[in-house]
C-alpha cells in the first residue's frame, strides 16, 4: 500500500469528523429552537420568531406570549445549553484524564463541595439573604456552591500531590474522603434545618433549570466560555494519556500542566453549572461515553462533539421535565438519570454481549 | 551529540545509578547492557529528561536540558519504551499522529503519518483499530509514531531512545525493530538502545556501555566484549559459541 | 399582625369578583392590584379548603399539591410543589389570580406572573386562633367576598373559642409529642414554632419537646426522657400507624404514652393545615387525650365534611 493511499483515508477520515460536527451542532440547534417553541402553553411558531425579532432590534412585544418567550423558554434554553455543554466537556475531560471512561466531574469533588455549600447557605445563610436587597440574596446561593465548589477541588489537588506530580489514584482516594466528609456535614446541617429548608434543599439537589434568569446565566457564562476555549487545547495531551503518562511527556505533553488546567477548568465550569441549576447528575457522565462509543475516542473530535451533545441532552431533558406534568414539573435530575441509567445500562449489556459474541 | 556527564540518581532515597557517562553522536547507535536493577532504565530516562538526577548534567549539543519544557524535549528526542495495552478505541492512524506535533498543517500530517506507515509495513492498517491488531503490529505502529515524530521535527539531529524495544518480540518483530534502529541511524539521528539480549547489541551497535550496581564497568565498540567481563557483570559464566543462530539483520 | 391589619383594612373597601381595581398588600408587603377573580390558582391546603367553604370551587382551575381536600379538589389541575412552582405551567391555566400560602416561591417565578400581569397573593400564615381567623378573612376579602367571609370567619371563630372554653387549666395540662415520621434514624418529632405545636396550644395540649425548635430527628432517649402521655401522628392517605408498632420502638416504650397506648392519629392537612377545620381537628386532637374529659361540642360544619 502506497503513502498516498494512507493520506486519502485520512482525509476521508476528516470529511467524515466535520460530519460529525455538523450533525451534532444541527441536533442542539434543534433542541434549542424546540425548547423556545414546545411548552405547557401553546404558542405558535411564528409568534416565537416574531416575539424573539422583536426582542432582539428592540421593538418589544408585551404581553403573555412575549413574557413565557423571553423571560421562562429563553433563559432556560440558554442555561440549559451553557450547563449541558459544560458539564458534558468535564465528563469527557475527567474521563480523558483518569483514562477511565465512567469518570464523572464530581470525582475531583466539585459536586459534593458544592453540595455542602448550598446547604450551609440554605441553614445557615438564609438568614443573611434577607438582610440584604433581593437581587443579592439570590446570588448568595450560586455564589457559596461556586465557591464550595472550587474550595474542595482545590484541596483535592493539593493533596493529591506527590513529589511534584499528581497522582490520579490519590486523587481519587482522596476524593472518596472528602465526600464522606462533605456528607457528614450536610449531615449535620441537615439535622438543624427546618423542614422548609429541608425540602429547598433537596429540590435543589436534584437540579432545575426553573428560576433561569439572566442574572444566572450571566454567572456561568463567563466560566462556561472559558471552559470550552481552553479544553481543545487539552485534546493532544489526553490523547497522549492513553498511553500512559511517562509517554504522553515523552512526546512532548507538560502532563502536570494539563492535569492542573484540566481540574481547575472542570471545577470551575462545573462549580458554576452546579451554582445556577443545581446538581444535575448523569450529563457529564454519560454523554461523553455515548459520544465516544459512536464517533471515537480521539480528543479533538469527542470535546466538540461532546460538549454540542449534552447541550442537546439538557435542553431536552428540561423540555419534558417543564412540559409531561404540567402545570407542574419534575426536577431536571430525575430525567436525567431516569433516561440515563437505563440507557447506559442498555449501552453496557449491548458491548459486554457483543465481547462475548466475538 | 547527546552528552550525559556524572549522571547520579537516586529513587526513594537510594543512589540507583552513579557517576554515569554517556554520549551519543549523530549517526551511531549506542546500546546499554548489563543485569536487571544494573540502572540502564534509569541512564536511558536521565538522558531522555524524564527524571532529574541529583547530581550531572545531560546536554544536546551543549545545551543542559535540565530546564527545558516537555515539547522542548519531543522536538529533539523521540522514546520507544514497552507498549502499553491501551482501553480507548484508538486507530493505527491516530496513535501515529500522536507523534506530531498540533501546529502541523493537515497535509503535512498526513504525509508523514502514512509516511511512517508505510516504512513499518502497516500503512493498510490505518483505519484498523490498535486493539484489533497482533502483538507484533501493535509494537510497529508504535515504532511507526516514533519515526512520525521524528520526521515531523527536521532540522536539527534528532535522538532515538530505545528502551528494552524487543522484549516479548519472536525475532520477526525483533528484526523490525533492530532495523528500525538502523535506518533512523542512517539517516543521520543518534540511537541509545537499552536491550537485554548481548548477542542483539553486538550485532547492531557502534558502541557498548555496559552497566553493573549502578555504575559503568565498560565502555567500547563491540569487540571489546569478552566472556571474562560478561561474567563478571552477569554473574555466570560466558563462553564464545562458534555457531549462533539470531536474524540477519541486514 | 400589623400586616394582617393593613391588608384586612385594605381588603374592606373590596366588593364583588367585578372587575373593579383595587389594591391588595400581601403577606410579604407587596401591593397588589386584583381585578378579575374568577379564575384562581390556590396554593397551600387550607387556602383552597377556605375557597371550597366560601364555595367559590367553581373559581379554581389549579391548585398545588397539599390541597387534599375535600376530596374532588385532587382533581384540579396540579402545579406541584408550593417551592418550586414553574411560571409557564401556572400561566398555562390562564390564571387571573394566584393566592398562595406564605412560603410559596421560587421568587423568580413569582417575577415572571408578575411580569405577565397576573396578580400573585402570598397569604399570611396562622400561628394561632385569631391568625386562622384572619386568614380566612383575608382570602374571602381578596377574591371579593367579603360577607360571606365574615359568615365563615364569624362560624370558625365560635368553633376555636369553644376549644379554648375547654381547655384544662394549665397544671392539669397532658403532654404529647408529634411525630412527623418513624422512618430512617429516630423519629421526626415536632418542636416549637411548628405547625403542630401551634395545634397543641389550640388544643390545650403541652408540647412534651420543649428546648427545640422545629422538627428535628430526636434520638430515642430524647424521646423517652420527654415522658409524653400521648403520641400524635399524622395518617397518610390509606396507611395509618399502628399503636403496637408505635410503643414496641425503643423511642415510646416505657412511656406514659405506651402506658395508656395513647395514640392518636389524625390526617396531615386537617391537622396542622390550620385552615377551616382546624377547631374541628383541636376537638379530635383534645378527645384523643383527654377522653376522661367532656369533648369540646364543636359541631360538623357543612366545610368539615367531604359531601358531594
Amino acid at each position: 500500500m502506497t503513502t498516498a493511499v494512507a493520506g486519502a483515508s485520512m482525509t476521508q477520515r476528516r470529511t467524515r469528523d466535520f460530519a460529525a460536527i455538523g450533525i451534532a451542532a444541527a441536533l442542539a440547534v434543534t433542541a434549542a429552537m424546540a425548547s423556545l417553541v414546545i411548552g405547557p402553553i401553546a404558542i405558535p411558531p411564528q409568534r416565537v420568531a416574531a416575539i424573539l425579532f422583536g426582542f432582539l432590534d428592540g421593538t418589544a412585544t408585551a404581553g403573555r406570549d412575549a413574557v413565557v418567550v423571553l423571560d421562562v423558554r429563553l433563559p432556560r434554553t440558554v442555561l440549559g445549553v451553557l450547563v449541558g455543554a459544560s458539564t458534558a466537556l468535564a465528563g469527557a475531560v475527567m474521563q480523558g484524564l483518569f483514562r477511565n471512561p465512567l469518570a464523572d466531574p464530581g470525582v475531583v469533588g466539585v459536586s459534593s463541595g458544592a453540595g455542602l455549600a448550598a446547604a450551609l447557605w440554605f441553614i445557615l445563610g438564609a438568614g443573611l439573604g434577607n438582610l440584604v436587597p433581593w437581587n443579592l440574596g439570590t446570588l448568595g446561593l450560586p455564589l457559596s456552591a461556586f465557591a464550595g465548589g472550587l474550595i474542595v477541588s482545590a484541596t483535592l489537588h493539593l493533596l493529591s500531590r506527590r513529589e511534584g506530580q499528581t497522582s490520579a489514584t490519590l486523587l481519587l482516594l482522596a476524593g472518596i474522603a472528602i465526600g464522606a466528609f462533605t456528607s457528614a456535614g450536610v449531615g449535620v446541617l441537615v439535622f438543624i434545618a427546618s423542614e422548609q429548608q429541608l425540602r429547598e434543599f433537596t429540590f435543589w439537589t436534584l437540579g432545575s433549570l426553573g428560576g433561569a434568569t439572566s442574572t444566572k446565566i450571566a454567572l456561568v457564562l463567563p466560566f462556561a466560555l472559558a471552559f470550552m476555549a481552553v479544553a481543545p487545547r487539552l485534546a493532544r495531551g489526553l490523547d497522549a494519556l492513553a498511553l500512559g503518562e511517562a509517554e504522553a511527556f515523552h512526546l512532548g505533553i507538560d502532563v502536570e500542566r494539563l492535569k492542573r488546567v484540566a481540574v481547575i477548568g472542570v471545577a470551575a465550569a462545573v462549580g458554576a453549572s452546579v451554582a445556577v441549576s443545581g446538581v444535575v447528575g448523569f450529563v457529564g457522565l454519560i454523554t461523553p461515553h455515548v459520544v465516544r462509543l459512536v464517533i471515537g475516542p480521539a480528543h479533538r473530535l469527542l470535546l466538540p462533539v461532546t460538549a454540542l451533545a449534552g447541550a442537546t441532552f439538557l435542553v431536552t431533558a428540561d423540555i419534558v421535565a417543564r412540559t409531561i406534568a404540567a402545570p407542574s414539573e419534575i426536577p431536571l435530575g430525575v430525567i436525567t438519570a431516569g433516561v440515563g441509567a437505563p440507557f447506559m445500562l442498555w449501552l453496557l449489556l449491548r458491548q459486554g454481549l457483543a465481547q462475548q459474541l466475538r | 551529540m547527546l552528552e550525559a556527564r556524572g549522571i547520579s540518581v537516586q529513587l526513594s532515597g537510594r543512589e540507583v545509578l552513579t557517576d554515569a557517562d554517556l554520549t551519543i553522536a549523530p549517526g551511531r547507535i549506542v546500546v546499554l547492557i548489563g543485569p536487571n536493577g544494573a540502572g540502564k532504565s534509569t541512564l536511558l530516562r536521565a538522558a531522555a529528561g524524564a527524571l532529574k538526577p541529583v547530581r550531572g548534567t545531560v546536554t544536546i549539543d551543549g545545551k543542559n536540558i535540565s530546564g527545558w519544557s516537555a515539547a522542548m524535549l519531543a522536538a529533539r528526542r523521540a522514546v520507544l519504551a514497552q507498549s502499553v495495552t491501551l482501553t480507548m478505541a484508538y486507530t493505527a492512524g491516530e496513535i501515529v499522529r500522536l507523534g506530531v506535533p498540533v501546529s502541523m498543517r493537515n497535509h503535512e500530517v498526513d504525509t508523514i503519518v502514512g509516511e511512517a506507515l508505510a516504512a513499518v509495513e502497516m500503512a493498510h492498517a490505518a483505519e484498523r483499530l490498535i486493539s484489533a491488531l497482533s502483538g507484533g503490529e501493535q509494537q510497529r505502529v508504535h515504532a511507526a509514531r516514533v519515526l512520525a515524530q521524528i520526521a515531523a521535527h527536521r532540522g536539527p539531529t534528532q535522538y532515538l531512545l530505545l528502551d528494552e524495544p524487543t522484549t516479548h518480540l519472536d525475532p520477526a518483530q525483533q528484526r523490525t525493530v533492530l532495523q528500525l534502529a538502523r535506518r533512523v541511524a542512517a539517516s543521520g539521528a543518534g540511537v541509545l538502545a537499552v536491550l537485554h539480549d548481548v548477542n542483539v547489541a553486538a550485532a547492531i551497535a557502534d558502541e557498548i556501555v555496559v552497566l553493573s550496581n549502578g555504575r559503568v564497568v565498560e565502555r567500547g565498540s563491540p569487540a571489546a566484549l569478552t566472556p571474562e567481563l560478561l561474567g563478571r557483570v552477569y554473574g555466570v559464566p560466558f563462553h564464545i559459541a562458534e555457531s549462533a543462530m539470531m536474524p540477519n539483520l541486514a | 399582625m400589623f400586616r394582617l391589619a393593613l391588608a384586612l383594612s385594605a381588603a374592606l373597601f373590596a366588593t364583588g369578583a367585578a372587575a373593579e381595581q383595587r389594591t391588595i398588600v400581601d403577606a410579604a408587603g407587596r401591593s397588589v392590584p386584583i381585578a378579575d377573580t374568577s379564575r384562581i390558582v390556590a396554593i397551600g391546603g387550607a387556602v383552597t379548603e377556605i375557597l371550597y367553604a366560601l364555595r367559590l370551587e367553581d373559581r379554581i382551575v389549579a391548585v398545588d399539591l397539599t390541597s387534599d381536600f375535600p376530596e374532588r379538589a385532587q382533581q384540579k389541575a396540579s402545579v406541584g410543589y408550593m417551592r418550586t412552582l414553574s411560571p409557564e405551567g401556572v400561566l398555562s391555566v390562564a390564571p387571573s389570580l394566584v393566592l398562595a400560602i406564605e412560603g410559596s416561591g421560587p421568587k423568580e417565578a413569582i417575577d415572571v406572573l408578575e411580569k405577565a400581569s397576573v396578580p400573585f397573593v402570598l397569604v399570611p400564615e396562622a400561628h394561632d386562633a385569631a391568625g386562622v381567623v384572619a386568614k380566612i378573612r383575608f382570602v374571602a376579602d381578596v377574591v371579593g367576598e367579603h360577607e360571606k367571609g365574615k359568615a365563615l370567619a364569624n362560624a370558625v371563630a365560635a368553633d376555636l373559642a369553644t376549644v379554648a372554653a375547654s381547655r384544662p387549666p394549665q397544671d392539669q395540662r397532658r403532654k404529647a409529642i408529634f411525630v412527623l415520621s418513624m422512618a430512617g434514624g429516630g423519629p421526626m418529632v415536632a418542636g416549637e414554632g411548628t405547625s403542630a405545636a401551634d395545634v397543641f396550644a389550640l388544643a390545650g395540649v403541652q408540647n412534651a419537646l420543649t428546648g427545640v425548635t422545629g422538627y428535628k430527628a430526636a434520638n430515642e432517649e430524647a424521646s423517652m426522657q420527654a415522658m409524653p402521655d400521648a403520641v400524635v401522628m399524622m395518617s397518610r392517605g390509606e396507611h395509618v400507624a399502628n399503636a403496637d408498632e408505635v410503643f414496641a420502638s425503643a423511642a415510646f416504650a416505657g412511656t406514659p404514652a405506651a402506658h395508656d397506648k395513647r395514640l392518636v392519629v389524625l390526617p396531615g392537612e386537617y391537622l396542622l393545615g390550620l385552615g377551616p377545620r382546624t377547631a374541628q381537628a383541636a376537638r379530635d386532637l383534645f378527645v384523643g387525650i383527654y377522653p376522661d374529659r367532656p369533648p369540646p361540642a364543636v359541631p360538623e360544619r357543612p366545610w368539615s365534611t367531604d359531601t358531594e
